[in-house]
């Protein structure tokens, strides 16, 4: 369960990014954050992944405050939530596999153990042919699968996608959404920003819209 | 095809770090690849490391082969004691026992009256005037020296002479103290000397490997930053970091090894053959396997240091987190 309980969030350059917000999602659950640019999402995705502390009010994601959690807490937290970038965050001299390998390399695990499930990560986005090359040799839809793929390799509680369709071609678009779909399938709860409604509506699941960081329409399913 | 399940099975621990093991040996992985990865600005850092440590221990040995030379002067911080002329056999003696039972002091020999009027009549070539004498004038000399003749216990001898000059039945104490201070002085100067060289060129290694790593990092910030966006920890970020400045600092130290042991090859020949033209004999002891140990133990101590310096400031000024 995420709930926001009158969350404001304020940069140091004094720009209120969110003001007052108040929902949940349930555990399970695949949402969409929907607004204008600057409306929000990123900033809000990046509460829910411990990128960024409430200001004020309260975020809980299960038991946890995450306003409360010390530094060593809130990198706990980020090894539970898998998160795909708009910008990819990728490490771009390092292999596919590499790549999608890292959330279990911090966790521990050889490559040997982790071989299975890179594997099956890269299956699913449709990658695992590329999984020797370098991430700069893929399209910007490629490396986005990519994140895809390294948010989920690890079994998150809660994946987050920031505008996961973004400068994809259509039917790469569809095919992302429909990748999320079946990553929620498996019983993680899914958080999904994207301004793209002509995408997110036929899908027919929840939608969350922000206005100038304030909540203006949470849908329920 | 794989197996999509496997997806949903959950990781073991996945907020707890595990496999302590698999972590240590991929950060040496990694830390190696980066320095192949830069072979030649790697080389150079390496090189600069052991000719910054091969200096001092060059110096180190010079000194350990001069004091094993100075052994065989050391008799010049020899004391000779001459006792009352005419003095009973027991109380020569006795004044052995009471030599014999300081911690600092050893008998090297006792010179009879009659063993030195032969040692005089040899060199002095006075033997036929010597042959008037009525009796023979000359007393029992004992001659003692300090256990050890290193750092500053020679500046000690002239207050064993005056203490010596007080014990019953010694009539005169005699020593070149000028020479010991001279000694002592040269041996504590030279001892300072290294240490200061060993801190001054220390600094210097530990800031070569700092300088180098915290570049490494400046470098590698994205990297880093995408790491600590997945959660990874401080220790996880730094850890590679580590590997390199030991592998910087022991191979710098194990070249700085090789460089004291060429060293000592291409001076052997020369000082021998210097030695004997003064009729001495004189072998160059070159370094050892205590020497190579002390060597690399020292590079990875200071690369480790330096490493462990350098990523933790560069890590809190880029704050990831």
């Amino acid at each position: 369960m995420i709930r926001f309980l009158d969350v404001t969030h304020r940069y140091p350059n004094g720009r209120e990014a969110l003001i007052g917000v108040s929902f949940q999602i349930a555990d399970g659950e695949m949402a969409f954050l929907t607004g204008l640019s600057g409306a929000g999402k990123s900033t809000l995705l990046r509460l829910i992944a411990g990128l960024e502390r409430p200001t004020r009010g309260q975020l809980l994601v299960g038991q946890q405050n995450l306003g409360a959690l010390s530094r060593t807490g809130i990198l706990e937290h980020r090894r539970r939530i898998g998160m795909v970038f708009q910008d990819h965050q990728l490490l771009v001299d390092r292999p596919v596999w590499h790549n999608v390998a890292l959330p279990l390399h911090i966790a521990g695990y050889s490559n040997r153990e982790a071989d299975l499930r890179v594997r099956a990560a890269l299956d699913q986005v449709g990658l695992l042919d590329r999984a020797n090359d370098r991430a700069t040799e893929l399209s910007v839809g490629e490396q986005r699968r990519v994140g895809i793929a390294r948010a989920v390799v690890s079994k998150p509680r809660i994946l987050l996608a920031d505008e996961p369709t973004g400068n994809v071609d259509p039917s790469s678009a569809r095919q992302m959404m429909s990748i999320l779909g079946q990553v929620n399938d498996i019983g993680i709860t899914v958080v999904v920003a994207s301004h793209d409604l002509t995408l997110i509506q036929p899908l027919g699941r929840r939608q969350i819209t922000l206005d100038a960081g304030r909540l203006q329409m949470a849908t329920h399913d | 095809m794989t197996d999509p399940r496997i997806l949903a099975t959950d990781i073991a621990t996945p907020g707890r770090p595990r496999g302590w093991w698999t972590q240590q040996s991929r950060a040496l992985t990694l830390a190696l690849d980066r320095l192949w990865q830069a072979p030649v600005g790697s080389a150079l850092t390496i090189a600069v490391i052991g000719i910054v440590l091969a200096l001092p221990a060059t110096l180190a040995l010079a000194l350990q082969n001069a004091e094993t030379l100075s052994d065989r002067y050391k008799s010049a911080l020899d004391v000779s004691v001459f006792l009352t002329p005419g003095l009973p056999e027991d109380a020569v003696t006795g004044l052995r026992r009471q030599l014999d039972a300081r911690a600092d002091l050893l008998l090297v020999r006792r010179i009879t009256p009659t063993e030195g009027l032969t040692e005089f009549r040899a060199w002095s070539g006075l033997g036929t005037a010597l042959d008037a004498l009525p009796d023979n004038p000359l007393p029992t000399v004992l001659i003692v020296r300090l256990r050890n003749t290193t750092g500053t216990a020679a500046t000690n001898l002239p207050r064993i002479a005056e203490e010596l000059r007080t014990w019953k039945g010694v009539d005169q104490v005699v020593v070149d103290t000028r020479f010991a201070s001279r000694l002592a002085a040269l041996l504590t100067a030279v001892g300072r000397m290294l240490q200061v060289l060993w801190g001054l060129f220390g600094l210097t290694a530990l800031l070569v490997i700092g300088n180098t790593i915290r570049l490494d990092v400046d470098r590698r910030h994205d990297e880093i930053e995408v790491i600590a966006l997945l959660g990874g920890t401080d220790r996880y970020i730094r850890r590679p970091y580590l590997y390199s400045g030991v592998a910087y600092g022991a191979l710098g130290g194990l070249l700085a090894f090789s460089l004291l042991k060429v060293s000592a090859l291409l001076l052997a020949g020369p000082i021998s053959a210097l030695a004997q033209s003064y009729g001495e004999f004189f072998h160059v002891s070159g370094p050892g396997f205590y020497e190579c140990l002390r060597l690399t133990a020292a590079g990875t101590l200071l690369g480790w240091i330096g490493a462990w310096a350098a990523s933790t400031y560069q890590l809190r000024r880029l704050d990831p987190i």
